[in-house]
């Protein structure tokens, strides 16, 4: 039957493939293991499963320690040593590094490692929280439309079109202008850019799920949809939903450092990678004193990067018919 | 008259490399077919039925797959020392192959008809013109209506039936030798299927071809093969002709697996079965590969080495170490 | 609702899919994969619904079922007409008719464990907590054959019969009565397929539970079938007591199917009264009109181009859906040794 319908006669499956061979299913091999088989190990959940491909992706694993090591740095570093972001020396105005400032100075004699210490959890705080949030709203709106259809998909398929069409900036300067600069608002204002992402990919996983057998399955069971999304629906969001989560705190970082660079981001005095960044655009800083502004660039481009390749890496261990 | 099988399989091993280890998918297959004969080769799930016949045809994912041992004499040469190109021209020309999927054979942007034309040429001497015409004699010799307009067809627009009846026309569009069928029918209903089975039948005859029929189908099995060949995990465990591998089959596998078919005309209380499952590719069982689920072994230490396959009378080979017993029937759920 | 109601009432039972095509994806067409089929089911008994691929036996198990809403018809319950009664009572009647499915893999949760999705119908009805519900789901393993010491392994660390007990001891959790199985065992191995019927067999006799046993497998459906219905495109054409039905079959197109089937014995092979069926199946999207199996038939006369209705044509009593019931000449069945 070549009908496009729901007809479920159980048609089989046209595999189109110009390969000349069809070789049957014995190299699928079917390794479920013979009960009876001691040597065989218990609860290989498919979560543990996926976590052991992400293990063999090199690049992730580095992606993942770096930023691991970018996170305990920042969070830590202040508690072991003393740092103070926001002491003002005239005396140090733009020096260069030297003992006890390993990084120098910048315009207002502040200790440009502290900054970049301080800076980090601030960037990484905007950057995790708001993909972080953006996630869970995309997540719950993009279940809703795709699992209740009609009215429901309609309305937030709309929302999700203009807010995808608006210019991030003007959103957020509007924001700014009517809520006055602030982190929380910052955060927000990113967060309300993002989650059309993840709604987006949400809602086409769940479209497809919900015409699983296993999803019909619990349905014919009696089950309600609060009880299908929770338990079939979500679950099986969770994996691509993580690669999307990673690439939106990159773009959240880079995010944070452009809108403070604009002056619309964190508020001075406090620091962040970004409004570093700010300080830095005359020719003359960008010449001859490196030191301004190499660190948050370089911290940027790294956590960016690292966070990119744990998201590949994600991706891998998402989809279990990767063949290496 | 050349009295030599036309292909012999010796001995071949081959393996695959998954994700959990090397899987030996054929582990010691030696069988033959005569010319003109019909071998029927039965097997379930796991039992390298398949993989054997694409072992020796070249038909393998070059990346994960690995032949270890065997030859493989089709007329003479070896199959498994030929170079691609060589064996593309076997593969074309002198054995002709059918699936159980026939849209896996066929190209779905070109016509059926342009298809076959251009195996045709690529085997033989043909005209555009004269290619055209014999692909209308081809489909029409399959028992396709309305042959030309079907030529210029593609073949989602044929029917499942039809498909199968088109890859049977590309088959045996260069008159080969041996025509290998590996479950042309499990996809099909019934009725199509003994239509089917009963054209392939009237085909080989015609073209004077040997066949190999692939199927875990018993009844398919009793209905057109002469010889037939059970595998069971990598290796054949019994090779007899066909009244004596339903009636007087001496390995335990092919006996359990006869006795536990639902037939059509008979009603029981409970199916006789033989326990547990197939095992697991991955830890094979030392020795015998079907002595953990079989009631002749009883445990005993000579189940422990793998039994060779044995000539026990003419035609007919098993390997078991107790082929003389008689195998008890259990039931079993 | 006395115990002499059938268990399960189907009348007239429509369904039909719109084919919608074209830029603006407007109805160019309908499959009429369900025509107006009936039948019961008693209290205990077997109803195999057999047919092959466009029959409809399929859509008719899922759409009595629930799963999808018929085009017309009704289905009744225990006398209970399901289109009538609200969502809450339809639900509580869930648990009294169950669905087996196809495919033992697709139709089980990969990421829950075999012990959270044989108790995921406790849990859905709110049946106990969570220790009693491990152990009912424990029991249920053991029940359908399966090691209870595993209830916390993952479907794919089963084989494909393990699959399907698992799926049959789901069904089985609220204790239904009538359980609706779609091909339970064709996915399977030979060597596998005799464990589950035989399970089934079991179960049945012990629990007192009715099957529709939706198959194309007709050697399969034998040793379960009490009562067999015989599908073509879209509409029941015969109807009977199986052993009525195998041996003096009164449709030409179960005719057709039976002698189609190959025997697994090669003595038979040229056995008298083998019938091949000429052209293909017609498409759903156009059914002829009248009697749907008269293009292929060889029967047929101009009589055909009348719908013929399924009733009792012959002294065999089963149902025919042929005006020349009485003429089928008697399949010959040759007995495997």
């Amino acid at each position: 039957m070549t009908v496009s319908g729901h007809g479920d006669e159980h048609d089989p499956e046209f595999i189109v493939s110009t390969d000349l061979a069809p070789v049957d299913s014995s190299p699928e091999i079917d390794t479920g293991v013979d009960p009876e088989d001691e040597g065989s190990s218990g609860e290989l959940s498919p979560t543990r499963l996926a976590w052991k491909r992400f293990l063999a992706n090199r690049l992730a694993v580095a992606g993942l320690v770096i930023l691991s090591a970018l996170v305990i740095l920042c969070v830590f570093l202040p508690v072991v040593m003393s740092l103070e972001p926001n002491a003002v020396d005239a005396a140090q105005f733009r020096k260069g590094p030297s003992d006890g400032r390993p990084l120098g100075s910048d315009s207002a004699g502040r200790d440009v490692f502290a900054r970049l210490v301080y800076g980090g959890r601030v960037s990484l705080l905007v950057g995790l929280s708001a993909a972080f949030s953006a996630t869970v709203i995309g997540m719950a709106l993009g279940a809703a439309a795709g699992f209740f259809g009609g009215f429901v998909d309609g309305f937030i398929s709309r929302v999700t079109d203009v807010v995808l069409s608006f210019p991030t900036v003007v959103i957020i300067i509007i924001v700014a202008a009517f809520a006055g600069p602030s982190l929380k608002v910052l955060i927000l204002s990113i967060a309300l850019f993002e989650w059309p992402t993840a709604c987006r990919l949400v809602r086409g996983l769940t479209l497809s799920l919900r015409e699983q057998e296993s999803v019909v399955a619990a349905r014919g069971l009696g089950g309600r949809s609060l009880h299908i999304l929770r338990r079939h629906i979500v679950p099986a969001t969770i994996a691509p939903l993580t690669v999307v989560a990673t690439l939106l705190v990159a773009q959240a970082i880079l995010l944070e450092a452009a809108l403070s660079f604009l002056g619309l981001g964190v508020p001075p005095p406090t620091a962040s990678w970004g409004n570093m960044l700010t300080e830095s655009q005359s020719l003359t800083i960008l010449e001859s004193m490196p030191w301004l502004w190499i660190p948050p660039g370089a911290a940027i481009a790294v956590a960016v990067l690292a966070v990119n390749f744990v998201g590949d890496g994600l991706r891998e261990m998402a989809d279990p018919r990767q063949q290496r | 008259m050349n009295d030599q099988p036309l292909l012999r399989i010796d001995g071949l091993v081959t393996e695959f490399q998954t994700h959990s280890g090397a899987v030996t998918a054929v582990a010691g297959a030696s069988y033959h077919v005569n010319r003109g004969e019909t071998l029927g080769v039965v097997g379930e799930s796991g039992s390298g039925k398949s993989v054997t016949v694409a072992s020796i045809l070249g038909l393998l994912p070059a990346a994960s797959s690995r032949i270890r041992a065997g030859t493989a004499m089709f007329d003479g040469r070896d199959l498994l020392a030929m170079s691609e190109p060589e064996l593309r021209r076997v593969r074309g020309a002198e054995i002709g192959l059918i699936f159980q999927d026939p849209m896996t054979a066929f190209n779905p942007v070109m016509t059926v008809g342009a298809q076959i034309a251009e195996s045709l040429r690529e085997h033989g001497d043909y005209s555009r013109r004269a290619a055209k015409a014999r692909v209308e004699e081809l489909l029409a010799e399959v028992g396709i209506p309305d042959p030309a307009r079907r030529a210029r067809q593609y073949p989602h627009e044929f029917s499942g039936g039809m498909r199968q009846r088109a890859m049977i026309a590309m088959a045996i569009a260069n008159r080969p030798a041996l025509i290998i069928a590996d479950e042309p029918t499990t996809a099909l209903d019934v009725t199509v299927q003994a239509q089917i089975l009963d054209l392939l039948q009237s085909v080989q005859e015609e073209h004077n071809a040997a066949m190999i029929m692939i199927t875990h189908d018993f009844g398919v099995i009793a209905e057109v093969a002469e010889r037939v060949v059970v595998m069971y995990s990598g290796r054949v465990v019994e090779s007899a002709d066909v009244d004596t591998a339903f009636h007087a089959q001496r390995h335990p596998y092919t006996s359990g697996l006869l006795d536990s078919l639902p037939v059509v005309d008979r009603r029981v209380d409970e199916l006789p079965t033989i326990g547990g499952q197939p095992p697991n590719p991955l830890h094979m069982p030392v020795g015998c590969s079907f002595a953990p689920r079989c009631e002749r072994s009883g445990g005993r230490l000579e189940c422990r080495v793998e039994p060779s396959l044995v000539t026990v009378s003419k035609g007919h080979a098993v390997a078991c170490h107790f082929q003389d017993e008689a195998a008890p029937v259990e039931v079993r759920s | 609702m006395s115990s002499q109601t059938p268990l399960l009432e189907v009348v007239d039972l429509v369904k039909h899919f719109p084919v919608r095509g074209g830029v603006l994806r407007r109805q160019i067409g309908t499959v009429h994969a369900v025509n107006g089929v009936s039948f019961e089911i008693n209290r205990g008994e077997t109803l195999a619904l057999v047919g092959e691929s466009g029959s409809g036996k399929s859509t008719t198990g899922r759409t009595l079922i629930g799963f999808q809403s018929a085009t017309s018809g009704t289905v009744r319950f225990d006398g209970v007409d399901l289109a009538s009664i609200g969502s809450a009572e339809r639900r509580a009647l869930r648990g009294r008719m169950q669905y087996v499915f196809q495919d033992p893999y697709a139709s089980l949760n990969a990421r829950m464990t075999v012990g959270e999705i044989i108790a995921e119908p406790l849990q859905i009805h709110r049946r106990g907590d969570r220790r009693e519900r491990r152990r009912r789901a424990q029991e249920l393993m053991d029940l359908v054959g399966l090691d209870p010491t595993m209830h916390s392994r993952y479907p794919h660390q089963f084989s494909g019969g393990q699959r399907q007990r698992i799926g049959v001891a789901r069904a089985l959790a609220l204790e239904p009565e009538l359980l609706v199985l779609d091909e339970p065992v064709s996915a399977l191995d030979l060597s596998v397929q005799a464990q589950v019927i035989n399970l089934l067999t079991r179960l049945q006799r012990e629990m007192n539970l009715a099957y529709l046993f939706i198959a194309h497998d007709l050697a399969a459906v034998r040793q379960l079938a009490d009562r067999l219905a015989v599908m073509y495109l879209g509409e029941i054409v015969e109807c009977g007591d199986a052993d009525t039905v195998y041996d003096h079959p009164s449709h030409p197109y179960t005719r057709a199917l039976l002698s189609a089937i190959p025997l697994p014995d090669p003595r038979l092979r040229d056995r008298a009264g083998r019938e091949l069926l000429s052209g293909d199946l017609p498409s759903p999207l156009e059914v002829p009109s009248g009697c749907p199996f008269r293009s292929r038939c060889s029967l047929a006369q101009d009589r055909c181009t009348e719908h013929p209705e399924l009733k009792v044509r012959t002294a065999s009593g089963a149902m025919s859906a042929c005006h020349f019931a009485e003429e089928i000449p008697i399949l010959a069945r040759p007995s495997a040794s």
